[in-house]
């Protein structure tokens, strides 16, 4: 997932424009590896993140999936759907993404 | 005597209709227009047709040329993948909805207009896919004035809108002639130089959902922002007839721009 763009879908979805949420849950992957629990509850304010301590290696799409659980009432899953997909980055932007932070890391290692 | 000056009207027919009715209630005949009249919005070739049937002077913004000479804007335009495919797909319906007629009048629209002291331009004096933001830094701000030789300089694209007064500027020259010790010094005063951003007509983003304006007055150089009501369901509810994405509806009602764009002021775009 592009992490811009899912910044965007989580903020537009926990806000109403797919539908009335009372409740939403996702685990999704970022290019880096890194593994973020999202969470948002009508009742409560604003969401809350959590990177979990499962870092996937920097070689391709990881073996775990995203996953998202969304609650409440007239959801468009179609426009869920159309843009869960338009968050996606595709092979070759992952793998140029990747590249560039496994080159940094080895810059890192080299000091 | 009084101009206004409205930009970024985004295909947005009920803005432009609600602000034209605001101009001509204050009396005011003189309008610039500093373009992108389409992109994102439902009605692109009304929008057009309005703007020409007014005679309203205008310039081309970015929208208005990419409809036209394709999409080639580097990749400041959009700060992620989805607000790059929500942008090239309004991009391609514009395209497909377009006439020929209105794709000519936009493709021959001037880059900037000046008149007097004001110089009129979408993005900045540079090109029209530059964001001059309010805060940008304030040499690079004054340099974008003075190169364009203008006294105001008014600008959209960045669609938040605002007055910003470059004043007590000056510029420093020395210069070490062949003769040893032979050191001339000159110190240029400039006088107040202002760039005014006209907001946008049919995208606000200034936290609103009033179409926004300004109206300059050429006696007293005041400049006023205004905000303008207008039927939003109507505009949100032709996005939906005319087949373009829910979420712009969504986000036109809830005072967020269609698609959200890059704000670094300090980006130079390479295109």
């Amino acid at each position: 997932m592009d992490p811009a763009s899912l910044n965007t879908f989580w903020f537009e979805l926990v806000n109403g424009a797919y539908g009335d949420v009372y409740r939403a849950k996702a685990l999704m992957n970022l290019p880096d590896g890194r593994y973020i629990l999202f969470n948002w509850i009508v009742s409560q304010q604003g969401s809350q993140y959590q990177t979990l301590n499962q870092v996937a290696p920097l070689n391709g799409r990881p073996e775990r999936c995203s996953e998202i659980v969304i609650q409440g009432k007239n959801l468009n899953f179609e426009s869920i759907k159309s843009t869960i997909h338009n968050c996606l980055l595709n092979d070759a932007v992952l793998d140029h993404h990747q590249t560039s932070l496994r080159n940094s890391q080895l810059q890192t290692a080299r000091r | 005597m009084n101009q206004a000056v409205i930009s970024c009207l985004h295909a947005n027919l009920p803005a432009l209709e609600a602000v034209l009715k605001d101009i001509e209630l204050q009396g005011i005949t003189n309008i610039t227009c500093l373009g992108d009249l389409v992109g994102y919005g439902p009605q692109p070739n009304e929008v057009i047709e309005l703007i020409r049937d007014k005679k309203i002077p205008t310039c081309q913004g970015c929208w208005d040329e990419d409809v036209v000479d394709g999409l080639d804007a580097c990749d400041c335009s959009y700060p992620s993948q989805l607000a790059e495919k929500r942008g090239h797909f309004a991009h391609q319906w514009t395209t497909d909805k377009l006439t020929k007629e209105n794709k000519d009048y936009l493709a021959n629209l001037p880059y900037s207009i000046r008149k007097d002291k004001c110089l009129f331009v979408h993005g900045s004096p540079n090109s029209q896919h530059e964001y001059l933001l309010p805060d940008m830094d304030a040499f690079a701000a004054l340099e974008r004035v003075e190169n364009a030789r203008a006294e105001i300089l008014f600008c959209g694209h960045t669609h938040q809108p605002y007055i910003r007064e470059l004043a007590d500027g000056s510029i420093a020259v020395k210069i070490k002639n062949a003769a040893p010790k032979d050191i001339q010094e000159k110190e240029i005063q400039l006088p107040m130089r202002r760039i005014v951003n006209a907001g946008s007509v049919g995208e606000p983003r200034h936290g609103g959902t009033k179409a926004t304006y300004v109206v300059h007055n050429e006696v007293t150089n005041e400049v006023k922002i205004r905000e303008v009501e207008y039927d939003l369901e109507l505009t949100c509810k032709a996005i939906i007839d005319a087949g373009l994405p829910q979420i712009f509806a969504w986000r036109l009602k809830n005072g967020f721009e269609f698609a959200e764009q890059a704000e670094d002021a300090s980006h130079v775009c390479e295109r």
